[in-house]
């Protein structure tokens, strides 16, 4: 996973959306030890300072525990993962459909032109075309 | 507490050419600062005050609470924008300068980041190309325990890959008691690297800010704050 | 502090040195033994011996050029060029960067001129012209003439001029950023201001000297070729004048002397407020 960053929004919110997405998908998986902020700054090429304070509002958030001598972790607690994992999945779902809303498809419109999609996916990898293939 | 650097109504004036005017600020200890203003605001002036290559007009330049000289510096490692070694000089002969003029030089240090760019000891400095000999400072520069760091320019006509290297060795060697100051006028490249902006314009702080509030007051990069600032 | 920047002097300026030293000790050696020194009356040497002889002499002048252009472009590089990002930015005082090129200049100085007078020593060994000179030398001891401190003196004075002059150059050179914007340009016109300001010291100090009255009186006497004073020697057998001249010639020196120590004071101030206060690099 590549570390990206825009730099007209504060890079620490980025940092914190960043390492979020790898408690979710793997890359830092619970109960396990996060490296150092002297490191995750060096792989995301920030400020250490920066990184600092994302972690430090991870914690907060009580998705990193840190140990006085043993450094940070990623929480155990599942629940927490999961609520994590609901939350910045509904955000995105809301994207969504201020997405659509902004090109004037309204809920169920949107709604209906998602579940084609899906279907379309799964009958076929080439291209975008829905058509509904019969497999003989 | 003072901080690392204090200015206080520093000025500069060459002649009737003012450079600096009523300079003031005051850095902490730790950050990692972007002196950014376009060609001629005076950065490199202000920087030379603080290093004692030029005597202040007016006003006062302190670090660590002293007054530039011998004592400041041997906290104070400079990167100029241009090479300062002699041309009888071999890397080790530079490596042994620094180790034995200055006692916080980590001669490991520099050592390991001169084999990771293949730079042997031996090379006569005059025989690198420009893009190496400045490697060859900047590892040098950052391989002291220094409390104040001030790179002039050390990024500007570098190519992207130099630029990354740069970049890497200042949060590779960032330490809390260390502050890192960066003059620049290319700022998209660093941005994400800097704890807090000096805005420089014509010898005047236009303005003095953490870089995240700025991102976080007005939804812009700092590279955007820049443009408009200083819009001809 | 100050070891460390006399090392690193040294470092910076001994290979130059090195090679200009064993080619003029190569070409005394040759000259030594191809030059028909045996045989001086003989008025035609070959060319080889010509050419040998004539090699020598740029040697000799060559050795002197390159002491003074190193001590010169040694200091205007490190100091004023870009190497000055790294001098004045190293823990040390002005005065100490100062004295270090000072103090090995000087070393520099005396070491060739020693070889270079160690060179034509051998020369006047081998035609026996040595022996002539002492003799004259011994001569004018016997008659009373304190030839011995009057040695000394001068030897002494060559070593305080050179360092005054070194000092001056120093001087020029860190003024002369400030005159014009060109530094090299800037470092000759400070040069010529301080040369003839050393020459306008010289007219007091001179006089201060000149007071004493015995210069006049030497003077007086040499001029009078007073028989009735002189011996059978004439002026500089008598009694008289063998005390005058023993008189006059080490206030003579003592003028030049002091002369030099005020020159080298003043320009050592110069060089050190200027380099400290007034330093502009690039």
């Amino acid at each position: 996973m590549k570390w990206s960053f825009n730099n007209d929004r504060p890079i620490y919110a980025q940092l914190i959306e960043q390492i979020q997405q790898g408690l979710l998908n793997g890359k830092y998986p619970p109960g396990s030890s996060m490296p150092s902020v002297r490191v995750l700054a060096l792989e995301a090429e920030v400020n250490p300072n920066t990184m600092q304070r994302a972690l430090a509002e991870l914690e907060t958030q009580g998705l990193l525990r840190s140990q006085r001598t043993a450094g940070r972790f990623v929480t155990e607690d599942e629940t927490m993962i999961q609520k994590l994992k609901e939350d910045l999945a509904k955000s995105h779902i809301r994207d969504f459909f201020d997405g659509m809303r902004a090109l004037g498809i309204e809920r169920d419109e949107a709604l209906a032109l998602l579940r084609d999609s899906l279907a379309g996916d799964t009958g076929g990898e080439e291209g975008n075309i829905k058509t509904k293939e019969v497999r003989s | 507490m003072s901080g690392i650097l204090e200015c206080n109504g520093l000025s500069k004036r060459f002649g009737y050419v003012p450079a600096l005017d009523n300079v003031t600020f005051s850095l902490g200890a730790g950050r990692i600062v972007g002196l950014l203003g376009p060609n001629g605001s005076g950065k490199t002036t202000l920087i030379k005050l603080a290093n004692d290559l030029l005597v202040p007009t007016a006003g006062t330049v302190l670090i660590d609470g002293k007054p530039p000289g011998k004592e400041t510096k041997q906290v104070v490692s400079y990167l100029p924008d241009r090479m300062y070694f002699d041309n009888w000089m071999r890397v080790r002969d530079a490596v042994g300068l620094f180790a034995e003029f200055y006692e916080d030089f980590d001669a490991a240090k520099a050592g390991d980041m001169l084999s990771s760019l293949r730079i042997d000891a031996v090379t006569p400095i005059r025989s690198l190309s420009k893009g190496t000999k400045e490697k060859v400072q900047l590892a040098l520069v950052m391989s002291r325990r220094a409390k104040l760091y001030l790179l002039d320019e050390p990024i500007g006509g570098v190519d992207p890959a130099a630029r990354d290297f740069i970049l890497g060795t200042i949060i590779r060697n960032y330490n809390e008691e260390g502050t890192v100051v960066i003059s620049t006028h290319l700022i998209s490249d660093i941005e994400k690297v800097l704890d807090d902006v000096i805005f420089l314009n014509a010898g005047r702080v236009e303005r003095v800010s953490a870089v995240d509030d700025i991102r976080e007051r007005e939804q812009k990069s700092i590279d955007e704050v820049f443009r408009e600032v200083f819009k001809c | 502090m100050l070891s460390k920047l006399i090392k690193l002097e040294f470092k910076a300026t001994a290979r130059t040195f090195f090679f200009v030293y064993a080619a003029l000790i190569i070409i005394t050696a040759v000259n030594l033994l191809i030059f028909p020194w045996d045989s001086l009356s003989d008025p035609v040497p070959n060319i080889l011996q010509g050419i040998v002889m004539f090699l020598y002499i740029v040697a000799v002048i060559a050795a002197g050029f390159v002491t003074a252009a190193l001590v010169i472009t040694r200091f205007f590089r490190n100091m004023l060029g870009d190497e000055g990002y790294l001098m004045h930015t190293l823990p040390a005082a002005a005065e100490q960067l100062i004295l270090a090129k000072f103090i090995t200049s000087i070393v520099w100085s005396v070491c060739t001129g020693a070889l270079v007078a160690l060179s034509i020593l051998a020369f006047g060994l081998r035609t026996g012209v040595m022996s002539q000179i002492r003799a004259t030398l011994d001569s004018w001891q016997t008659l009373g003439y304190s030839v011995g401190s009057w040695e000394i003196g001068m030897i002494g004075l060559v070593f305080v001029s050179a360092a005054a002059g070194i000092l001056l150059i120093y001087a020029a050179m860190a003024i002369g950023p400030n005159l014009l914007k060109n530094k090299v340009g800037g470092s000759i016109l400070a040069f010529i201001i301080l040369a003839v300001g050393a020459e306008l010291v010289s007219v007091p100090v001179g006089q201060i000297f000149a007071a004493t009255g015995t210069e006049a009186g030497l003077i007086a006497s040499i001029l009078k070729a007073d028989s009735a004073t002189a011996g059978a020697g004439g002026f500089f057998e008598s009694a008289a004048g063998i005390d005058l001249i023993n008189q006059s010639v080490p206030l003579a020196l003592a003028s030049q002397y002091a002369i030099s120590i005020i020159i080298g004071v003043v320009c050592w101030f110069l060089t050190r407020y200027f380099l400290k206060k007034k330093l502009n690099l690039a």
